[in-house]
């Protein structure tokens, strides 16, 4: 037990130091602030290790695969933060920047922690072109009938926060189990089953309120 | 809520069905991007991003080849030099008797075929006397054989040039001197 509290600890101390999109680097990977978030695992993904060195290699099938793989999560990951509309969009853009830059990818273990920062930089980088704007919320609010109760369920989500958003619309939109997020994530499964299950609370209890109001 | 279902999807739970049914409009369609584009782009890029560079590089490289080619181009040039007369190779049919400006021909030179010395023309006026005490442009070509005609030529010019430069340099030094001594005469007649 003690070997296992040391080699993640040690992990979580050689977390990834590759070279960002646009030169950024990287320290950490806080990948859920707020939530559980402190135990980064490094298994062993031979899957993505296999794919990344053959999609270094210039095997564009591989990146396909790659992107199957990793499309829910990312997408995921985007829809927490920017409107609907914009979501494929900037997907494509993170698998597009993750294709420019994996070369440079020191860990292929770690490339679902990787893509999820590109992702996330590339949400605020939506965010802070649109921020003085309140075209987010209207367009939220412009589908009627299915389409209204959907978005009002979404905005409630995104209104948990990061930590709990994510985690909740790769299970609910998605619908990936715990396990799988904890794989593309990086996260423990006890870590994910934590954040699932306290966000799947505060989602109740806000749309509880709202039905009451 | 049941849990198991909310983390891996066993059993049923209506609250989260309805939640997912809600949501699964958000799902997303895996298309992967076209990277033959992105390839594209990413090298159209690289240029944009590098244009400048580019632009400098084959700025500098047109100019280093033009200096070059004028550079060669004067050397390929032949230069006459002032006031000397030259030639590279004269063929004389037989040997003269006025030794003042030419030294005899070798005993053995043949009457058509011969290669002969060239000495500057030296007149008898004070620049040019001056000239005649410097060292004096006289080639003698104990054996033509080791060195080609062109060769010959190019070092008559050399020669020719350093005897100008230093022709120069002895006209500015008695300029200096001149000026001295008028400057001597003069404290002299103070």
């Amino acid at each position: 037990m003690q070997s296992n509290g040391l080699a993640r600890k040690v992990t979580a101390a050689l977390l990834i130091t590759t070279k960002m999109p646009e030169g950024e680097a990287v320290q950490d990977l806080p990948l859920f602030s707020g939530a559980q978030s402190d135990s980064i695992v490094q298994a062993d993904r031979r899957p993505e290790v296999a794919l990344v060195g053959r999609i270094v290699a210039g095997d564009e099938d591989a990146f396909s695969e790659l992107y199957r793989m990793f499309a829910p999560t990312i997408n995921a990951v985007v829809l927490a933060r920017v409107p609907r509309d914009e979501v494929q969009d900037i997907v494509q853009e993170v698998f597009i920047a993750a294709y420019r830059n994996i070369a440079g990818l020191k860990d292929a273990n770690l490339v679902g922690p990787w893509l999820i920062r590109i992702a996330r930089n590339r949400a605020a980088e939506f965010y802070r072109r649109f921020r003085a704007s309140e075209e987010l919320d209207e367009q939220m609010s412009r589908p009627q009938g299915k389409s209204s109760e959907a978005a009002e369920i979404l905005k409630a989500i995104r209104a948990l926060g990061s930590s709990y958003s994510e985690t909740l619309i790769m299970r609910l939109v998605e619908g990936m189990t715990a396990k799988e997020i904890a794989e593309r994530t990086g996260l423990k499964p006890e870590s994910v089953r934590v954040n699932l299950h306290r966000g799947m609370e505060k989602l109740r209890e806000s749309l509880g309120v709202k039905r009451k109001k | 809520m049941n849990s198991e279902y909310l983390f891996d999807k066993q059993g049923s739970d209506v609250e989260i069905e309805r939640l997912e049914g809600f949501l699964s409009e958000f799902r997303i369609r895996p298309v992967p991007p076209s990277l033959s584009m992105e390839k594209t782009e990413y090298r159209l890029s690289i240029f944009s991003r590098y244009k400048l560079a580019f632009a400098l590089s084959f700025a500098s490289l047109l100019v280093a080849f033009l200096a070059a080619g004028v550079l060669v181009t004067r050397l390929m040039q032949p230069q006459t030099p002032d006031r000397v007369e030259l030639d590279n190779r004269v063929i004389t049919p037989e040997p003269t008797n006025d030794h003042s400006f030419i030294d005899p021909p070798p005993v053995d030179a043949t009457k058509l075929t011969r290669i002969v010395e060239r000495s500057a023309k030296i007149t008898h006026s004070p620049r040019r006397v001056r000239r005649a005490q410097a060292p004096t442009v006289t080639e003698t070509a104990k054996d033509g054989s080791h060195l080609t005609p062109e060769e010959l030529y190019a070092y008559q010019k050399l020669k020719v040039a350093l005897f100008l430069a230093g022709s120069k340099m002895k006209i500015v030094q008695d300029t200096i001197d001149q000026v001295d001594d008028d400057q001597k005469k003069g404290k002299l007649n103070r």
